[in-house]
């Protein structure tokens, strides 16, 4: 086992380090706190199913290895026609914010949730989860190069909104 | 940009904006509970759970629960349609849908279920019990409860669901809340005698899959197993049987690999659904070997040099769209980059390019000439064309603000006017009456002689079928 760890030792150090962060990328791509709930707990069981392979993939790159395994999830919710059935999703203009959030934090927000889904996903992996090229390249299973160029290409999508004095551009 | 900045500046925007998500210490012990194999307490039921269910299914008072629910959840549906989710009813009708769960047994009598129900709470302890049975019930959050929820507990997840269930939720839940199904959606049915049973249509998709993609023969034997039966607006005449199998991944790649498939209850053969975008398995290793063209690559060059020049426009979010560019940049599509569209698709890219680009590109669009009616004297003519036609109002036609306008100089003796109106947001599209919401215009006036060449509706989301009607919307 893990470090010595028992399984289910080594799941409840995941869900309290790292489910508010999944829980924050799964709700940017889907747009609905309950169905981003659910894919994280999908993700904790698939890593608990799994974890002996984590082991074998390297367990210093957990946090890679679950963001992948979170992403490819909410990625099958979307793909799934159950998920068209039933769409619980929120039109982004109706989205809750924080009640301490900024208008700019909330503008930023948004406008990152309207970028296309290749680019919000680099956008959040390398920004807002501080992952490496590397480590994106891994967990999306594309090339270092692929994020490096989908990274450019959501940057620009998003400077206009971010100037260099780091304030909001109308 | 400064680099650093703006990437403190993402993370922090991100933090405050969602930082009151957390995942609920609920939904952790549910997790745990899974992970350590017990019994899970609410919510995500285990699929030995959901056999349970089905079996019950068959006992006659598991059906006269089902029954009461099936009956129950309609009036569910009209207080979330009024009230909005369950965190916002009001106290008695939190208390009536405890008192459902409660005849249903989902929800075990106790000294707080017996007083709220006998009216015995305050409304302020009456909401709070409410709440609280409904959390522990659904193990979601208290403004995540809603009907579905409710019904996930006793149907299982809504991946699970029986054809018979899905075709009763469209029918009774679904089209209670929206006039109708969407163009682009599936039509859920309950199998007819015409139909092959579901065990042959997953035989038949586990096959043709397995050839498709040269897999060993037993690929497919632990794969979990969901399916739907269902038929589309485009032909209800073609019913499908949606076969999703999905795998195990592999250490490099640690999530299921879902194969979705169809095939035709009928004849029983593999079919595919364009506007669903479902292919066959080999057209699906097709598209996995495609390699698009250098023209493709050229085409897909010039554009993104075109839509560099625009600058995304938050106020309508109207980002780099071709319905929004002037009409001299659409002009210039046509004489640069129509040239290697037509290169690519006969290099067989059309698939690649999409209908998106194939219909603009299939007019030829230029600027006005001196001789031409202006644009807004054309589009005063659209506005009075469509008033007087239709019989409605200005104020109805004010709300279609999205009005997409292309100079069309296929013929160009006859160059057209065309202006498209659609609404902007959701705002404007809520504003307009339910009858209206479907309905778009489409007016094509004569440039020289103001002559209406052509006025009329259209449905949104027709316009998607097939290229022809896809030209409707330039």
């Amino acid at each position: 086992m893990l470090s010595g760890m028992d399984k289910d030792e080594q799941v409840e150090i995941w869900v309290r380090r790292y489910s508010d962060g999944l829980l924050r990328v799964c709700y940017v791509y889907l747009r609905d706190v309950g169905l981003a709930e659910d894919a994280v707990q999908d993700t904790f069981m698939k890593a608990y199913r799994k974890i002996d392979e984590q082991e074998r993939y390297g367990g210093a790159y957990e946090k890679t290895w679950l963001m992948r395994i979170a992403i490819n999830t909410c990625k099958d919710y979307l793909r799934w026609s159950w998920f068209r059935y039933v769409d619980r999703r929120k039109e982004i203009e109706r989205l809750e914010a924080a009640a301490d959030a900024s208008p700019e934090d909330s503008l930023i927000t948004l406008e990152i949730m309207r970028l296309p889904f290749k680019l919000k996903e680099v956008i959040m992996l390398y920004y807002y989860q501080e992952m490496t090229l590397r480590e994106i390249a891994s967990a999306l299973g594309v090339s270092i190069s692929a994020v490096a160029k989908r990274l450019n290409k959501a940057k620009d999508a998003l400077k206009h909104m971010l100037s260099d004095e780091g304030g909001v551009v109308e | 940009m400064d680099a650093n900045k703006n990437d403190g500046r993402i993370k922090t925007a991100i933090d405050n904006s969602l930082s009151y998500m957390h995942l609920s210490e609920a939904r952790i012990q549910i997790i745990l509970s899974e992970a350590k194999g017990e019994k899970p307490m609410k919510r995500k039921l285990s699929l030995v759970l959901v056999l349970v269910i089905v079996i019950m299914l068959v006992s006659v008072a598991a059906l006269a629960a089902v029954l009461l629910w099936e009956d129950k959840a309609k009036e569910i549906k009209d207080i979330e349609m009024a009230q909005g989710y369950y965190a916002e009813w009001q106290s008695g009708d939190k208390i009536n849908l405890v008192r459902i769960l409660v005849e249903m047994g989902l929800i075990e009598k106790s000294g707080d279920v017996d007083e709220l129900l006998d009216g015995k709470l305050s409304d302020k302890d009456a909401h709070s019990v409410a709440d609280t049975l409904l959390v522990n019930l659904t193990g979601s959050r208290i403004e995540n409860v809603s009907l579905v929820e409710i019904t996930e507990t006793l149907w299982g997840s809504v991946y699970t669901w029986t054809e018979e269930q899905a075709a009763w939720w469209q029918q009774n839940i679904y089209l209670r809340e929206f006039d109708s199904i969407p163009l682009d959606r599936e039509i859920y049915l309950v199998p007819d005698e015409t139909a092959i049973p579901r065990q042959q249509a997953i035989d038949t998709a586990k096959q043709a899959l397995l050839d498709a993609f040269e897999l060993p023969g037993d690929y497919f034997d632990t794969a979990n197993v969901t399916t739907a039966f269902f038929t589309t607006h485009e032909d209800t005449s073609i019913h499908y049987w949606e076969v999703i199998l999905r795998i195990d991944g592999t250490p490099d790649y640690p999530n299921e690999i879902s194969y979705c498939t169809l095939v035709d209850s009928k004849t029983g053969e593999i079919t595919q659904n364009k506007t669903l975008g479902i292919p066959t398995p080999a057209e699906r290793v097709a598209m996995r070997d495609y390699v698009p063209s250098s023209s493709y690559d050229a085409f897909e060059t010039a554009l993104e040099e075109m839509q560099d020049k625009y600058e995304p426009l938050p106020v309508d979010r109207l980002y780099k769209q071709f319905e929004y560019w002037t009409l001299e940049d659409k002009a210039e599509f046509s004489k640069n980059i129509v040239p290697l569209i037509n290169e690519a698709v006969e290099q067989g890219d059309a698939e690649e390019i999409g209908y998106y680009w194939l219909a603009p590109a299939s007019f030829v669009y230029g600027v006005p000439s001196a001789d031409a009616i202006t644009q807004d004297d054309a589009k005063e003519i659209a506005d009075k064309a469509i008033l007087d036609k239709f019989g409605i109002s200005a104020d109805i036609l004010g709300l279609y603000q999205n009005v997409r306008v292309y100079y069309d100089i296929t013929s160009p003796d006859t160059p057209l006017w065309k202006f498209l109106y659609g609404t902007l947001g959701v705002d404007s599209y809520d504003a307009l009456p339910k009858n209206q919401q479907p309905i778009l215009y489409k007016v094509e006036i004569n440039a020289y002689t103001s002559d209406i060449v052509a006025c009329y509706e259209m449905i949104r989301g027709t316009q998607f079928q097939s290229l022809d009607t896809y030209k409707t919307m330039y």
